[in-house]
């Protein structure tokens, strides 16, 4: 389109700038970039020296990592994993950081493609507009030129005309004017050009606009894009301090950790000083001690010594004089002074002999006195031990603490570093993320250019399908013509015969006006008859109604008479009512007079009655009273006689007095013979239980103790065995005194019986046995005897030869019995020693030995 | 071989110490017994025989014999009385209606000629119990006056354990002192 356009102005005499020329080429590359684009677009440029600047930092950021490595070299050798580690780490930030760059200076190539290819858009709207300015002119000086030309046309015409009419026919004019004549269609046909060329260029426009809007939307996005591109920046930046105050702090620490570890060595080192001294300065007081009490020691015995040496020069003076004394003596009293002397000497030498032992004495005191003050020491030397002890362990414990800091400032480190990968991670993702919008803008864009050329097309094709549809029209405007000139023909024909049927019926219509006329004066003949007949029948309708109000009236008349006559009957039923009720009321009434009247008759008669009662009464209670007073009356008199009688009778009493002494002494005998009778009674039952009971025990022992000589071991055993003797009030009831007190009258009451009734007895016996041997079961003697025996039988001899005397007591063994058991018991104890003799035959009292 | 054990005793002169302890039923002669012997308070039925029992006590050996207090069994203490070294007597200190009873009992059993030589030590038991009778109420009522033995009175409670082992200390001392 345009290049024709170009072609048909130049062959028209325009000439197009350098700028136009250009213009085809560059719309399809952006790289096609002009050098003048170029140099604004580094002067536009702001984001370069922002890399140059994040170099600067990363350069600042590296020694100071040195400096931490330099650091931590100083420190301990376990510290240097972690130092390793951290140079890693610091490693992996630098590379990160690099990597970093490197994406900042895509992005930033990245945004300057975007900014020249906006560039180039400018450029190819600022082109259009030129280019459109241009045609603009163009098709104002053609349509200028047009003008001309017409104008010199139509005077040509004319002047050909006026040649024409001057009678000038030359073929040579001719052929101007058909030259001419196809001149004008050319230009008709240039017109037509023009004016659509416009229109599609309007459309171009629009279409230009449209670009041009969506090119600012773009310009959004990409300022948007570079906003986040700005923002992530920032965040490297604040992730990268982030990184170097943690550094910082790791190396400050670090340095707590070396300062708190030399001042702990220093610590140990003045702990371990001063307990050195301390045990110095112990020592050195000891032996200070030592050295005093030695001393103190030495000087009391220096005293002592010097004591002891005055008092035996004393001695020896008083012995030396007494020597000089007694050399003046005789013999005899020189041997009595030499004796003297030597008891002296004697005593003397006593008392160094008592001295001696005593400071025996006093050294093995001392002695022992030494050996707890080593105790004592050996105490003191413990306790220092356990205070060192636990020095050691508070070492240890703050040793654990600093292990524990050191741990966690590690852990601090590793959250950090957890921290910087999060951040590049996030760093990355967003650079992947701005690529990928940087691609999904170039499609975009090419899109965009895609659908531009597509339109541009679609364009050209709708113009051309535009002048082919103009075309078309043309030709059926001119057979529309043709068709509506013929229909015009045949209307005026029709308007020509309807216009002849018009004045027909207006021939006819007149001659229905005249008919009318006719027939409206008879209709007003008839109007007035109807007039008159309207009157009279008014008249008569307002008769009736007279005549309808007078009924009204009269039957209105005879509703409120009928209302009242009910009113009447209403009013009467009432009263008739009230009549009936009234009559019932007054029967009532009368009834209950009646009633009353009765009532107070016989109230009137009762009360007569209780009044003859009460009089009745009144008169017996006077009769009454009479009888009473004559009763007392009576009484009175019989008091007078009791009054004598009484006299009477205490002139009596005085003398039955000395009769009734007699009598209560009569009576007190009696009580005393019944009391003495009971007495007897009781005792008599008492003895009679008493004699039952040593019939039963008589008849038991019977059976038990059926051996003749019997009773001759119980004389032995009574006088054997002295417990039987023991009278105490405590022991009166027991059972055995039972058997005692049995024991006195047995041989009368036991030896009568077994000459008669010695059979009688036995089946006694028989029968009972049962009873007996559960009473006997029963006996706490029984027990005791079991339980002794058992143990005698079970016990070893030593402890069984204590028990011999109260089995014998128990069963009642004679003296020699007794002995034999303690001899058997002592055989069988002793090693060596004759077995006691034990009878043979018939009387052997042991089993005689099987082998 | 008893014969060789008790000979052996005698080689090394810890000739053991036969004591009694005596006093009515019920005074808890038996509980005293087993509270010396195990240390600890045991379930008791009344005896009706008698309880032996070895106790060691300061190197001292004491063969103990329990016997029982029932009346009817009274009168059989007088069996055990022959080499008895020291007696026991447990009175009830609650017991105020049977102190007579006790002291009769006391006094016939010292008549007697076989523990002329013995040591006495009574025991006024049960003063874990509220109301009971005091030491001297006790000595009073036995009349402990009145002895010529050599003697002492303690107050005890056996099942607390109070008492007992001041008693037997006076007791071990005076058996060492007596020997």
């Amino acid at each position: 389109m345009f290049a024709k356009l170009k072609k048909k102005i130049q062959d028209e005499g325009g000439s197009v700038s350098d700028n136009e020329r250009s213009f085809p080429s560059f719309p399809s590359f952006p790289g096609h970039a002009s050098p003048l684009r170029r140099e604004s677009g580094a002067t536009v440029h702001s984001p370069l020296p922002k890399t140059d600047a994040d170099s600067g930092i990363s350069s600042v950021a590296s020694p100071s990592s040195q400096a931490s490595d330099a650091s931590s070299e100083r420190i301990e050798g376990s510290k240097e994993d972690i130092l390793s580690m951290l140079l890693k780490r610091t490693d992996q930030c630098e590379q990160l950081k690099s990597k970093m760059l490197e994406s900042n200076s895509i992005i930033k190539e990245k945004n300057r493609t975007i900014e020249k290819l906006e560039k180039a858009l400018e450029k190819q709207q600022d082109g259009k507009y030129i280019e459109l300015f241009f045609q603009l002119k163009e098709n104002e000086e053609i349509n200028k030129k047009l003008e001309d030309y017409e104008k010199n046309g139509q005077k040509l015409l004319k002047g050909g005309d006026k040649n024409s009419l001057h009678g000038a026919d030359s073929p040579e004019l001719v052929s101007t004017k058909k030259m001419l004549v196809s001149a004008q269609r050319e230009l008709a046909e240039s017109k037509t050009l023009l004016t659509e060329k416009e229109q599609k260029l309007k459309l171009s426009e629009k279409s230009l606009k449209d670009l041009e809007n969506e090119v600012t939307k773009l310009q959004e996005k990409v300022q948007s894009l570079e906003a986040q591109c700005q923002r992530l920046q920032e965040d490297t930046s604040n992730h990268e301090s982030l990184v170097q105050k943690l550094n910082n702090e790791k190396v400050v620490l670090e340095q707590t950790v070396e300062t708190l570890n030399t001042d702990l060595i220093q610590k140990n080192r003045r702990l371990s000083l001063s307990e050195s001294a301390r045990t110095d300065m112990e020592g050195q007081h000891a032996t200070l001690l030592r050295n005093s009490e030695i001393y103190r020691n030495k000087t009391t015995k220096l005293l002592d010594e010097k004591d002891e040496h005055v008092n035996q020069l004393q001695d020896r003076i008083q012995t030396l004089e007494q020597r000089l004394k007694d050399t003046s003596l005789s013999g005899d009293e020189q041997t009595d002074a030499l004796q003297a002397e030597r008891r002296d000497l004697e005593k003397k030498l006593s008392e160094t002999r008592h001295q001696l032992a005593e400071i025996k004495t006093s050294w093995s005191d001392k002695i022992s006195h030494l050996e707890e003050q080593i105790a004592h020491l050996n105490g003191k030397i413990v306790e220092d031990s356990e205070e060192l002890a636990n020095s050691e362990k508070a070492n240890e414990q703050i040793r654990d603490n600093f292990h524990r800091q050191i741990e966690s400032m590690k852990k601090k480190l590793e959250n950090t570093e957890k921290q910087l990968f999060d951040n590049m991670e996030l760093a990355s993702s967003k650079e992947t993320h701005f690529e990928k919008e940087t691609n999904q803008m170039k499609t975009e864009l090419n899109n965009k250019e895609m659908e531009r050329i597509d339109l541009e097309t679609q364009l050209r094709g709708k113009i051309s399908s535009l002048e082919s549809q103009l075309l078309s029209l043309e030709t059926a405007k001119e057979h529309e013509k043709n068709l509506s000139s013929q229909r015009i023909s045949q209307l005026q024909e029709r308007e020509q015969e309807y216009i002849d049927n018009e004045l027909k019926m207006e021939k006819k219509l007149e001659k229905y006006e005249e008919e009318l006329g006719g027939l409206k004066t008879q209709v007003f003949k008839k109007s007035q008859e109807c007039e008159q007949l309207t009157g009279t029948v008014q008249g008569n309708s307002a008769l009736e109604d007279e005549f309808h109000s007078k009924i009204s009236a009269l039957e209105e008349l005879m509703r409120t008479a009928e209302e009242k006559s009910d009113m009447y009957q209403k009013s009467s039923k009432t009263f008739q009512h009230s009549l009936q009720e009234c009559t019932t009321e007054k029967d009532q009434l009368m009834l209950r007079n009646a009633e009353l009247s009765q009532h107070m008759a016989a109230q009137q008669r009762k009360f007569q009655d209780e009044k003859s009662e009460m009089e009745q009464e009144l008169t017996e209670r006077l009769a009454q009273l009479h009888a009473v007073q004559e009763r007392v009356a009576d009484l009175q008199a019989q008091t007078q006689q009791y009054a004598n009688k009484i006299g009477e009778l205490e002139k009596d009493r005085h003398d039955n007095h000395s009769t009734s002494s007699t009598n209560t002494k009569l009576q007190q005998q009696l009580t005393q013979l019944k009391e003495e009778i009971a007495e007897k009674n009781k005792a008599m039952k008492k003895q009679e239980l008493r004699l039952t009971d040593l019939k039963k025990t008589l008849q038991r022992e019977l059976r038990v103790q059926a051996l003749p000589n019997d009773e001759m071991c119980d004389a032995r055993g009574q006088s054997s065995t002295p417990p039987m003797h023991r009278k105490s009030p405590a022991t009166k009831l027991s059972p055995q005194t039972v058997r005692k007190t049995c024991r006195t009258p047995s041989p009368t009451q036991f030896h009568i019986p077994p000459h008669t009734d010695n059979s009688f007895t036995k089946e006694i016996a028989r029968k009972d046995d049962c009873d007996i041997q559960s009473a006997l079961e029963k006996d706490i003697n029984f027990k005791y005897l079991k339980h002794v025996i058992l143990k005698f039988m079970l016990s070893r001899e030593s402890e069984a030869l204590q028990l011999i005397r109260a089995i014998s007591v128990l069963l009642r063994f004679t003296v020699e019995e007794q002995e034999l058991i303690r001899d058997t018991l002592e055989y069988k104890m002793s090693w060596f020693g004759a077995r006691p003799s034990l009878g043979r035959g018939q009387n052997a009292r042991i089993i005689p030995p099987s082998y | 071989m008893g014969g060789v054990l008790s000979y052996f005793s005698a080689f090394f002169g810890t000739k053991e110490k036969r004591i009694l302890i005596l006093g009515l039923d019920g005074a808890g002669k038996t509980t005293i017994l087993y509270k010396l012997q195990v240390g600890e308070v045991v379930t008791t039925i009344p005896t009706i025989g008698f309880n032996v029992e070895t106790l060691m006590y300061k190197n001292l050996k004491f063969q103990v014999w329990d016997l029982g207090g029932q009346t009817s069994i009274r009168p059989y203490w007088r069996c055990y009385y022959s080499n008895t070294d020291a007696i026991i007597y447990v009175v009830d200190s609650m017991d105020r209606d049977r102190i007579g009873i006790s002291k009769q009992e006391l006094f016939s059993m010292l008549e007697e000629d076989e523990l002329r030589k013995s040591t006495l030590v009574v025991f006024a038991n049960k003063q874990d119990i509220e109301g009971a009778m005091t030491v001297s109420e006790v000595a009073n009522a036995l009349g402990l006056a009145g002895i010529k033995h050599k003697y002492q009175i303690f107050k005890t409670s056996a099942i607390k354990g109070e008492g007992l082992n001041e008693a037997m200390e006076w007791l071990a001392t005076a058996m060492t002192q007596t020997k």
